[in-house]
């Protein structure tokens, strides 16, 4: 059973790119999200919603490409 | 006829660990929102199970990977075969069970691996045992999994916590709710996706073994909707002792940390799932715990607590390992058939006898949320109960004892 260093390293480097992406990069939306609802400036409220909106989109955009990537794009 | 009996009681056995797994592992998604409030405790179980039910049927990236690499059965005939995969389902049932117990969120995918790697050993010597794909598939994945989770989830708290510092409470609550409960629902995916997967993998080896299946055949419908179906029945059962453990013991947890910890929790399981890197989901769950934990500088993080879940990570593979080698040598003496038989009556015998020690001190949805830190009397009137009803064994409990004060007539022996 040979040692392959290199594809782990990658499958390792793939996780921790896409967790900080995903992991990190959502919730950081969303509480920007958040703070603009709760901000009483003129259109904080759409840009609030447009933001809430986006993690719903990015959320589900990051299940479609892991789940179906495949499939779908080839990745 | 023989073969068939075994395969039969493989497949059962390994719908027992499917079980296990959901119930142990509810906690890698529910804890956080269960222990904020986000949900309550019974609906955040029935949406866990349902999403885990959902998410079995979504990957099988995982299940090509179980046991290749890891143990080489080439070689192996049938009945021989089967009964190794038994021992080592049994090994991981035992661990899984105790660790519950102990309310230690412990891998069920590490339990699984120390079992297979320690029956294999019991049938086959060490030569049976693929040490170079242990290191890359089990050992340094174990390393790096909680350290991977805890640096997403610090960035991501720590971003959050900055993003939303001058938030009201009122705002926090209600606006991280939602936050929480999506992150927490995208958790349970990720877990159906890449743990019902596991045993589908088992089964599947079975099925190989028993010459039902080709090795290169795809995986039976059937085979992915009884493992399906089995662990979103053990996530719905609710593994309470580790709900507490993870969403109480560790660290207090704010809706901020527990939305970040799920997100940074789900997207590392997905992709991991995507690429057939067998990830512990308890690994990477408790370790965005620890990480969010230490990105909040008004909350303390409890390294006792850590620190006893770091052990229970760390004798994971060698004790499920020795539980599996043990079975086998056991059934060993019994034939390939009765051999089955005893071992599958000494997993129910185990796992009745720490189901009735979990009732001593019962851990429900009622009461999964009680603080971890009790005020000082309360605490010392629990430790005093659960004493009475240790040195009592089977005997009701007793009511803490009072120290009364005597009188001289008593202390004189005067009626």
């Amino acid at each position: 059973m040979g040692f392959d260093v290199g594809a782990l390293g990658i499958a390792i480097a793939s996780v921790l790119g896409v967790g900080l992406l995903l992991g990190a990069g959502i919730p950081l939306v969303y509480a920007l999200g958040i703070r603009s609802l709760e901000s009483e400036r003129p259109g904080s409220t759409v840009v609030g919603g447009a933001l809430l909106g986006l993690c719903v989109l990015l959320a589900l955009a990051g299940i479609v490409v892991i789940v179906f990537g495949k499939q779908l794009f080839g990745i | 006829m023989q073969e068939l009996a075994i395969l039969g009681i493989v497949v059962i056995v390994a719908l027992a660990f499917d079980f296990t797994n959901g119930f142990h592992d509810t906690a890698n998604a529910m804890a956080p929102s269960v222990a904020t409030g986000a949900l309550r405790p019974k609906p955040a179980v029935a949406l866990s199970a349902t999403l885990n039910l959902i998410g079995a049927f979504l990957s099988i990236e995982v299940a090509r990977t179980v046991g290749s690499g890891i143990v080489d059965l080439a070689g192996v005939d049938g009945e021989r075969l089967m009964l190794i995969v038994l021992c080592g389902l049994t090994g991981a049932i035992v661990w899984n069970v105790l660790t519950w117990l102990f309310g230690l969120p412990s891998s069920s995918s590490h339990a699984l691996f120390g079992g297979l790697i320690g029956a294999t050993i019991a049938a086959l010597g060490v030569t049976g045992v693929l040490w170079g794909g242990v290191a890359q598939k089990i050992l340094i994945p174990a390393l790096l999994a909680p350290v991977i989770a805890g640096l997403v989830a610090f960035c991501g708290t720590w971003l959050v916590q900055r993003a939303t510092a001058n938030l009201s409470e009122r705002g926090e609550q209600r606006g991280f709710r939602w936050g929480q409960i999506g992150a927490a629902s995208l958790m349970s995916l990720a877990h159906g996706t890449n743990d019902a997967q596991k045993t589908m993998g088992v089964i599947f080896l079975a099925l190989v073994a028993h010459g039902s299946l080709d090795p290169d055949a795809e995986m039976p419908i059937w085979v992915r909707v009884v493992c399906a179906v089995a662990i979103a029945a053990g996530t719905y059962m609710g593994g309470w002792r580790v709900i507490r453990t993870l969403g109480k013991g560790i660290v207090d947890i704010s809706p901020r940390q527990g939305m970040s910890a799920d997100f940074s929790s789900a997207s590392i399981i997905l992709t991991s799932s995507h690429l057939g890197l067998p990830l512990s989901t308890t690994h990477v769950a408790s370790g965005s715990v620890i990480g969010s934990g230490l990105a909040r500088t008004d909350a303390k993080v409890r390294w006792s607590v850590a620190r006893r879940m770091l052990v229970a990570w760390l004798i994971t593979l060698p004790a499920a390992g020795a539980i599996g080698a043990l079975c086998f040598l056991i059934a060993g003496l019994f034939g390939h058939l009765w051999g089955s038989i005893v071992v599958t009556a000494l997993l129910i015998g185990a796992c009745l006898t720490m189901w009735l020690r979990s009732r001593l001190s019962h851990v429900g949805h009622h009461n999964v949320t009680d603080e971890w830190e009790q005020p000082k009397k309360e605490r010392k009137r629990t430790i005093d109960r659960e004493l009475s009803a240790v040195a009592s064994g089977v005997a009701p409990l007793s009511r803490p004892r009072k120290r009364k004060k005597r009188s001289r007539r008593d202390q004189g022996g005067v009626a």
